[in-house]
């Protein structure tokens, strides 16, 4: 076997062979110690307050408010102008969903990969609607992100604790038998956690109330999974950074300005062009003139073989993205097949007779075929403070994979 | 030329076309909205016909 080929078969190797587990919920300081003072992290690749879109800066503004940075938006903003200090999650073992915004005094969950021993970071879906991740910032926005730092976050990590901790990959593997692809829809994944959790939840609860209004917050969420499936994808990706030789994608993410990858041989530099708009279908009252381009370090699920690459498993959400037929399911799968190397033998799909999904995206497939990555996402209004307005599919700009395959033609001595 | 003919060439025009098209995919489209027999095969030129592009790949190949 050549050596490519060899390199990509080992990086394969370790997404497959890892094995995530949801073991904690703790203070974002706790996960990531060099998280400082008005240091930001934010989805995608890097990017300063100059080229933000808006409803990242409305984030932004939201997040210096509730961290106490500033008295209100107005000055959030001109602090972030003048004094913020922004990152990428992913420089920080963290994901983050749309906005991706990751601050001191978040909780985050913490996925650990048992197999390599990594971890991976992601803070706690805060529901669908006028939300931060999706540029939301007023009262509503800040207030339930407070209940979620002082309230959710602690009595999760207690009930997560008190578990042994969640296996995820025989849970994604249940799901995608039930109609989830893990990120748009998250129903199934979502309430087979909640049925674990639970009976944990309800030991570990200060009282009664607290119990109750865990519950029905998570309950409530269809897509509560999300943020823990990015994680996952994290921990499950970061092993195979780094093999000499590989042209295996390990990132896949979008500042909703930039969409930024990173391939395996080429270590941790970030290939970017400009993110495109998604395609799909909105909520009423609102057109793709309300929509921003694409955001969000979600596109790590698809990066390990779930979201639009097991569309197959998930005919529902096809209608919900607006991605056509729900019988044009399969077609998705079948062509996101061709740009990878092999397969996932532990999360199969029904559907196609139990085919394992795609995984292990190869760079110098994506270029020959022309075949871009199709990510499924949600849709951000473009101005700050409004929210979600719909959800749809987005193609990975090919500009990235063909500036990618030039450098890491560079590193095969090939030029 | 071979003036043998085993019927084939009247099945051809005497049958209702069976198209194979490859590459474009609005003239199967177009054939189809016509009620034409017609099977798309989706084909472009290596990387889209970057020639810088595809000389890389096809020296990794190799490698």
């Amino acid at each position: 076997m050549k050596t490519i080929d060899q390199a990509n078969q080992e990086a394969l190797r370790r997404i497959l062979a890892g094995d995530p587990v949801l073991v904690d919920v703790v203070p974002a300081t706790e996960a990531i110690p060099d998280l400082a003072d008005r240091m930001i992290l934010h989805a995608g690749p890097p990017i300063g307050w100059d080229r933000m879109c808006g409803p990242m800066r409305g984030a932004v503004m939201g997040i210096a408010v509730f961290e106490g940075w500033a008295e209100n938006l107005d000055a959030a903003a001109k602090a972030a102008a003048a004094s913020f200090a922004f990152h990428p999650n992913h420089h920080f073992g963290a994901v983050g969903p749309m906005t991706g915004l990751t601050t001191q005094s978040q909780p985050l969950m913490v996925v650990e990969n048992k197999a390599f021993g990594n971890r991976a970071y992601c803070a706690i879906n805060e529901g669908l609607g006028k939300v931060m991740r999706f540029g939301g910032n007023d009262a509503e926005v800040l207030n339930r992100l407070r209940w979620i730092r002082e309230v959710l976050g602690p009595a999760l990590g207690r009930a997560i604790r008190e578990s042994g901790g969640i296996a995820l990959k025989p849970l994604i593997a249940r799901g995608l038998t039930m109609g989830d692809e893990m990120h748009q829809r998250n129903v199934a994944c979502s309430s087979l956690l909640l049925r674990q959790l639970a009976p944990f939840l309800a030991r570990t609860s200060k009282d009664a109330g607290e119990l109750v209004a865990c519950l029905d917050f998570i309950g409530r969420n269809d897509q509560f999974f999300l943020n823990i499936a990015m994680a996952m994808g994290k921990a499950l990706a970061d092993p195979a950074r780094g093999i000499k030789a590989s042209s295996v994608v390990t990132a896949m993410s979008r500042n909703g300005t930039d969409f930024g990858i990173r391939v395996s041989g080429t270590g941790d530099r970030w290939f970017t062009a400009p993110v495109e708009m998604p395609v799909g279908i909105y909520f009423p009252g609102f057109s793709e003139k309300d929509a921003n381009p694409d955001m969000g370090d979600s596109a790590i699920v698809e990066t390990v073989g779930l979201g639009a690459f097991a569309m197959a498993a998930a005919p529902a959400v096809v209608g919900y993205i607006g991605a056509g037929r729900a019988s044009e399911a399969a077609v998705f799968t079948r062509s996101m097949a061709e740009i990878v190397v092999g397969s996932n033998p532990a999360w199969t799909i029904p559907a196609m007779d139990f085919a394992g999904v795609p995984t292990g995206i190869d760079i110098r497939l994506v270029v020959e075929t022309g075949l871009a990555p199709t990510i499924n996402t949600g849709i951000a209004h473009r101005e700050p403070g409004v929210g979600q307005v719909g959800a749809g599919i987005v193609k990975a700009p090919l500009k990235c994979f063909q500036d990618a395959l030039v450098a890491f033609a560079q590193t095969m001595g090939v030029e | 030329m071979d003036e043998k003919d085993d019927g084939a060439s009247h099945d051809l025009l005497g049958a209702p076309p069976r198209v194979i098209n490859i590459g474009l995919e609005i003239f199967a489209v177009n054939l189809a909205s016509q009620g034409a027999e017609v099977a798309h095969v989706r084909w472009s030129p290596p990387a889209g016909g970057n020639s810088h592009l595809a000389g890389l790949l096809e020296k990794l190949q190799g490698r």
